[in-house]
């Protein structure tokens, strides 16, 4: 059965990059506009094995999203990676410390963001 | 690809037209934080989007450009009537050069340089240009992916044995990480024994499922290199135990 990818981003466009890149492999995707949105389509697709997130979002940015998904005794251990244009050692760190499993930093070619979703989920 | 372009020129408006309401606020109430703060979520948007779609001149533009508000927003500088005014240029000239990303255009080449000089002014009285792009290309992360997929199996010094020690953080799950995927990412590396050990491991009435008591020692012959070993551990280099040593190799 296809593994299930969660993408979370505000933009159009990177929604529609990532999500093509990942189906291209054979993954199922869902995305999610926002945090918030992210976070209502979690609990209700159950299904999801890996969530990609950006940081900078309205409404629930990507840490608080993050922080939400780490509540929930379900998702308290699934794959999490943000995604993000921040080179900055402190932002990637934050994510970490908050329960985030890695990092893609943007802009990334398809076979990187392909090794990073499989070191993270087999 | 050209329906991604699409995509993204459509999505470019769109963010354009969402900058240009708040700058038009902003001018009314320059002190409004959430319009300092949606001015740059676009930008920030607007600089993904076109460093993703390889647009780099327009991405540097934008990271710039963006720096001023996120310095603004940080309390670091104060939003003036120069800086909302070279923001409003940039916001036309922008606009223009969604569909002339090269700058083929004299005019726009002319004022790219002319805005960039400006928004480097003002960041520079506040202590320098972090420039976007090139951190992205220096980022660790990107580089140290970039080494696995250009040189990682194939150094011409033949192959070595290495020792890796490798102690996970306790709590190395709780990031949604799975020590026996590294694992199984090193050992794809080469010929390998992998020696599992579970001293650390409590009694049965002490035990927690949700910490990680098991530590390796794996045995790698490989013609990698010590980086792209150290690149398996990418994002649990900083609270793991992780030690490399080449040791001499014998067939």
């Amino acid at each position: 059965m296809a593994k299930t990818i969660l993408i979370v981003d505000d933009s159009e466009s990177i929604r529609a990059v990532v999500g093509i890149a990942l189906r291209s492999e054979g993954y199922e995707v869902i995305v999610g506009e926002d945090g918030q949105h992210g976070l209502e389509l979690l609990i209700a697709n159950e299904q999801v094995n890996l969530i990609i997130s950006d940081l900078n979002m309205p409404r629930l940015d990507g840490i608080g999203f993050l922080k939400e998904v780490r509540k929930l005794e379900k998702f308290k251990y699934l794959p999490f990676l943000i995604l993000t244009t921040e080179s900055q050692e402190t932002k990637k760190m934050e994510a970490k410390n908050s329960g985030a499993t890695g990092w893609i930093i943007k802009p990334f070619v398809k076979e990187k963001l392909i090794a990073v979703v499989k070191k993270v989920m087999h | 690809m050209d329906e991604m372009k699409e995509t993204y020129i459509q999505e470019a408006n769109e963010l354009l037209e969402n900058l240009e309401s708040s700058l038009l606020s902003l001018e009314d109430n320059p002190n409004d934080k959430s319009n300092i703060e949606q001015v740059f979520r676009v930008m920030h948007t607007l600089k993904g989007n076109s460093s993703m779609f390889g647009l780099i001149k327009i991405a540097e533009f934008v990271h710039d450009l963006e720096t001023i508000y996120d310095k603004i927003r940080q309390g670091e500088m104060q939003l003036s009537r120069e800086i909302l005014n070279t923001t409003l240029a940039s916001f036309d000239h922008l606009n223009k050069i969604i569909i002339d990303s090269e700058l083929e255009d004299t005019d726009n080449k002319e004022n790219h340089v002319r805005l960039i000089a400006e928004i480097h002014k003002f960041i520079n009285k506040t202590g320098g240009v972090n420039h976007g792009s090139d951190k992205l290309r220096e980022d660790g992360g990107d580089v140290a992916l970039q080494r696995l997929n250009d040189q990682s199996i194939t150094d011409a010094e033949g192959p070595k044995t290495y020792h890796i020690y490798f102690e996970p953080n306790p709590t190395i799950f709780l990031n949604g990480s799975n020590p026996l995927f590294l694992v199984a990412e090193l050992a794809a590396l080469g010929k390998n024994i992998v020696v599992p050990h579970f001293k650390h491991v409590p009694p049965l009435e002490n035990y927690d499922p949700t910490l990680c008591s098991t530590y390796w020692d794996i045995y790698l012959e490989s013609s990698c290199n010590k980086s792209d070993i150290l690149d398996v551990f990418v994002f649990v280099e900083g609270d793991s135990i992780i030690e490399i040593t080449e040791m001499p190799y014998c067939r």
